[in-house]
């Protein structure tokens, strides 16, 4: 997985650089078009075309039989029982397809989601550094005893004021510094303890223009299988090291819809690229 | 979607995308008025600095136009003066006599410039309550708005700040409300302060003191909003927060909601989203500040008034409603209560004067930005008319006069002298702005083909300053006098608001700062005095009043009382006072009178921090008037300037002057 991870995040990092200065809106258009293309072409080669254009067809008879025979109960009631055992049908004939598509989507949109997802830092914003220690303390210790402050340093790149000395919160096993963005720039953290060094990404935006929408990461974590799957944005932290996870906070982000308003960048991938598929399924000579 | 249909969808984003502009309207034609509401500038200081060399803008702005006393209202009191300013009409036309006004039906005091509307209907089901008729905020000020003149002429106005002018009136263009305006429990701004400190848990004027425990180094505690309005039973409104100490590094993580911000002691925080939740759908928004203040010994925790979040607020803050989100989207949010500077935490003693000095500079230094904005957008969209208020030196120089005066009885010289510059210091921050203002409208002008007028630049306050070193107990002296008889005679028995005053056996009282009121058959839920002994008591009493000597220092306390006859209060008699106290220089009218307490001593040295004030006789505390060029209708008084700048549109007529004198002047 992780393997999968430092590839995908070379490719999206090299495909969406283009767009990095460009409004959002652009190039989540055209990864709903090329995500509505790949849809039809899925569901071309993995699904039922002609059981789905079938199912389609007595689906759409039935609606007419409860509309035709809308004065007999009984005949619409067997009607609806029909609609309910067809829509049924429709659903477990687009089972295969979804299937294939489920895995390459989580994929795109946990890539896309740490470039569209995040908005921030700009120059002269504050935000957190929270470092999450893993749990050291041999099973059965006296939980009375106060956990001592561990030696964690932080090192921080020309432009990252670190405003605070770090909060060190036993309770939570974390330690938290406060952090100043001075400069425009893709910088890296680093975090030291326990003899190892741990980077951690931080991306300043340029408030005076230039490339705004690149990868951010505001998690990176421990190698478990889903925490990789979800937050592909950086390496994963060692599994056995004494760190857990290193966080940075980002805004969160929602993009214009072409100017008429505001939303989450996923919500206007998703409308888009069901519109766009519907919108092409007969070029494609696809049913849906 | 065929490609046809698709063209102008695709012209359209595109057009949205490059962003076209600024919504095509240009800036308003005609003559361009900028006025500067600096709350408290004192013609007396201001002449000072500018002799010393130290208001260079001021006086440039001098040597191009003028610079006058401008005469304040009688009384001098801040609402009162601006809703003048506002209306061309005396306190009898606009109906704002003070701080403080009484329901003569009840008894009851009442802020005099606005109050939230209870009534409504609701459909109330079990425990909740749901608004069927939506609340609403009164406005009691009367008379046209000077801009409402302007717009029916089609010149826009841009009013940011107008004291006694919330809810905003809806007629400019542009509208922010200013002094009056509410925080989110509807007060005007009340403070929180969370300590470890045992046996502190109290109520104080102007804000609640918490006391919490504090377990492993972790705080647990509410933000306190108002009363659940969707309950039937009242309950109050809270979001709860967790604060980790570390004493280590004297710093502390603190989570509200889904913020995490960490604060070293002695740090402020920039502003916090608040959500209270009502139900699980619905949410009151609001916005604070917290400053930690200690960790060691014990915990100690500010958190401002919870405001209203410019960005969706709850109340008519702004003209159109979303011009405060435009501001906070522009600038950052800000303080939407009246008066930000919280002045509570210096006189109940939460703060020291740096750590107040240090939040209101965080006031102040908002305000200015924000001016940075609205100037820009003035001179590049709208136009016309604009007034901006700052009402840092007037709410710093009440709590912090006495730097400058070491006769004061609670002058301090370890605490006090070091700010004796304050004062000059907070001028010379506005001297700034006027040059800012200056060069940008010049700029303006130059660019222009001849022919266009340069814009008028006004700058005025309302009235000025005073040290205030004693206090006068009115109704002390009322009730010595015989005029007052109280309930009970033991001060800790007295809660104010007038409770403790039997009504039967009292012929005249006082509420608010100036006010003193004649205890009228007919008009007083138990009036004792009949219209014809009305007259012969008023007049008594002024004799009596102004004969008033201060035993301590031999000086005469009072130097001016207006009987309502003699003087242009005519009109809304139910609410204006018979008479007008005009306390001399250094004396002003007790806080603890004003709210409608009784029992006490008449004289009493002003041991607060609250040690500069107006509210004495008009007389001693002229505002400022400084203007680019001479003014086509001069103005004397407060009063006059609506008529004054409308002059400037060629609008000659202003329908709202009443009573005559509109200034003042007797």
């Amino acid at each position: 997985m992780s393997l999968v991870n430092d590839w995908l995040r070379v490719v999206f990092d090299a495909a969406l650089r283009p767009f990095a200065a460009l409004p959002p809106i652009v190039p989540v258009t055209l990864a709903a078009l090329v995500s509505g293309i790949f849809a039809l072409l899925v569901y071309r080669w993995t699904s039922n075309q002609e059981a789905l254009a079938a199912v389609k067809r007595r689906l759409f008879a039935h609606l007419l039989e409860v509309r035709l025979f809308n004065d007999d109960l009984r005949a619409v009631l067997a009607a609806q029982l029909r609609l309910l055992r067809e829509n049924l049908t429709y659903l477990r004939l687009n089972l295969a397809p979804l299937l294939w598509m489920i895995v390459p989507f989580i994929l795109l949109i946990a890539q896309l989601q740490f470039h569209y997802g995040y908005d921030g830092l700009e120059v002269g914003d504050r935000t957190l550094l929270v470092v999450d220690l893993a749990a050291t303390d041999p099973e059965g210790a006296a939980a009375v005893e106060p956990v001592p402050r561990p030696a964690v340093e932080l090192d921080a790149p020309p432009g990252v004021a670190v405003e605070t000395d770090g909060v060190w919160i036993p309770s939570l096993r974390q330690i938290v510094w406060r952090l100043r963005a001075e400069e425009p720039g893709d910088v890296e953290l680093t975090v030291r303890t326990g003899g190892v060094a741990f980077a951690k990404s931080l991306f300043v935006a340029d408030p005076e223009g230039g490339a705004r929408w690149v990868r951010r990461s505001p998690t990176r974590r421990r190698a478990a299988i889903l925490d990789q799957l979800l937050y592909p944005a950086e390496p994963s932290l060692p599994r056995d090291g004494p760190v857990e996870r290193i966080d940075v906070q980002y805004a969160a982000a929602s993009i214009s819809f072409f100017g008429l308003f505001d939303v989450h960048w996923l919500i206007a991938f998703l409308v888009l690229s069901i519109a766009l598929a519907f919108a092409l399924r007969k070029r494609f000579g696809v049913t849906l | 979607m065929n490609r046809r249909r698709l063209a102008p969808a695709a012209m359209l984003s595109a057009a949205l995308l490059v962003g076209c502009g600024g919504g095509g309207v240009g800036p308003s034609e005609g003559p361009k008025v900028v006025v500067l509401g600096f709350d408290g500038l004192d013609y007396a200081l201001t002449r000072q600095l500018i002799d010393e060399g130290r208001l260079p803008n001021f006086a440039r702005l001098e040597s191009m136009g003028g610079f006058t006393r401008l005469e304040t209202t009688i009384p001098p009191h801040s609402p009162v003066a601006w809703s003048s300013f506002v209306t061309g009409m005396d306190p009898g036309g606009h109906g704002i006599f003070d701080f403080l006004h009484r329901d003569p039906e009840t008894m009851i005091p009442y802020s005099s410039t606005a109050a939230a509307s209870t009534g409504g209907r609701f459909l109330e089901v079990g425990p909740w309550q749901f608004p069927l008729t939506g609340g609403d905020y009164e406005q009691f000020r009367h008379g046209t708005p000077f801009w409402e003149v302007l717009e029916e002429h089609g010149v826009r106005t841009t009013v940011i700040r107008m004291p006694a002018n919330f809810p905003v009136s809806g007629t400019a263009s542009r509208e922010l409300s200013g002094m009056g305006t509410s925080d989110i429990q509807g007060t005007d701004g009340t403070f929180t302060f969370y300590t470890s400190e045992l046996f502190a848990d109290r109520e104080i004027s102007g804000g609640d003191i918490v006391e919490l425990d504090i377990y492993d180094n972790v705080v647990e505690a509410d933000l306190l909003g108002p009363d659940n309005p969707l309950l039937r039973a009242p309950e109050r409104l809270t979001a709860p927060f967790t604060a980790w100490l570390d004493p280590e590094t004297q710093s502390a993580k603190i989570e509200l909601g889904d913020q995490q911000i960490v604060l070293r002691v002695g740090e402020w925080s920039d502003w916090l989203a608040v959500e209270f939740e009502m139900m699980p759908t619905q949410r009151l928004r609001g916005i604070c500040r917290m400053y930690l203040r200690a960790l060691e010994p014990e915990f100690e925790l500010y958190v401002s008034p919870i405001d209203h979040d410019p960005m969706a607020p709850a109340a008519p803050i702004s003209t159109p409603p979303d011009f405060a989100a435009e501001l906070a989207e522009a600038v950052d949010r800000f303080y939407t209560e009246g008066m930000p500077e919280d002045t509570k935490t210096l006189t109940e003693g939460v703060f020291t004067p740096e750590e107040f000095l240090a939040q209101a500079k965080i006031a102040g230094d908002e305000v200015a930005e924000q001016y940075g904005y609205v100037l820009d957008r003035y001179l590049e969209q709208e136009g016309g008319f604009l007034f901006y208020y700052f009402g840092n030196v007037d709410q710093i120089g009440h709590v912090r006069w006495r730097s400058r005066d070491p006769e004061h009885p609670a002058y301090d010289p370890a605490s006090d002298a070091v700010h004796e510059d304050l004062m000059p210091t907070l001028y010379e921050g506005l001297d700034v702005i006027v040059g800012q203002t200056l060069d940008r409208l010049e700029a303006e002008a130059g660019l222009g083909d001849g022919g266009i007028e340069a814009p008028l630049v006004v700058v005025m306050s309302d009235h000025g300053f005073a040290s205030w070193r004693r206090a006068f107990h009115l109704n002390a002296w009322l009730m010595e006098k015989g005029y007052l008889t109280a309930r009970t005679a033991d001060p800790f028995a007295d809660e104010g608001f007038l409770l403790n005053v039997d009504w039967e056996k009292t012929r005249a009282y006082g509420i608010g700062f100036s006010g003193l009121y004649v205890n009228l058959r007919g008009r007083e839920r138990d009036g004792t005095v009949t219209a014809a002994e009305r007259l012969a008591l008023v007049q008594e009493l002024r004799e009596e009043l102004l004969a008033v000597v201060d035993p301590e220092t031999g000086e005469r306390a009072i130097t001016q009382v207006h009987v309502r006859e003699d003087y242009a209060f005519q009109q809304r008699t139910a609410v204006g006072p018979d008479l007008v106290v005009g306390y001399a220089r250094g004396y002003r009218g007790a806080t603890e009178s004003a709210s409608g307490e009784v029992i006490g001593e008449v004289f009493s040295d002003n041991d607060s921090a609250w040690s500069g004030d107006h509210m004495m006789d008009h007389r001693t505390v002229p505002g400022v008037l400084l203007v680019s060029r001479p003014l086509g209708r001069p103005a004397r008084g407060i009063a006059d300037l609506a008529a004054s700048i409308l002059a400037e549109y060629g609008l000659e007529e202003f329908p709202t002057l009443a009573g005559g004198a509109a200034t003042g002047s007797p």
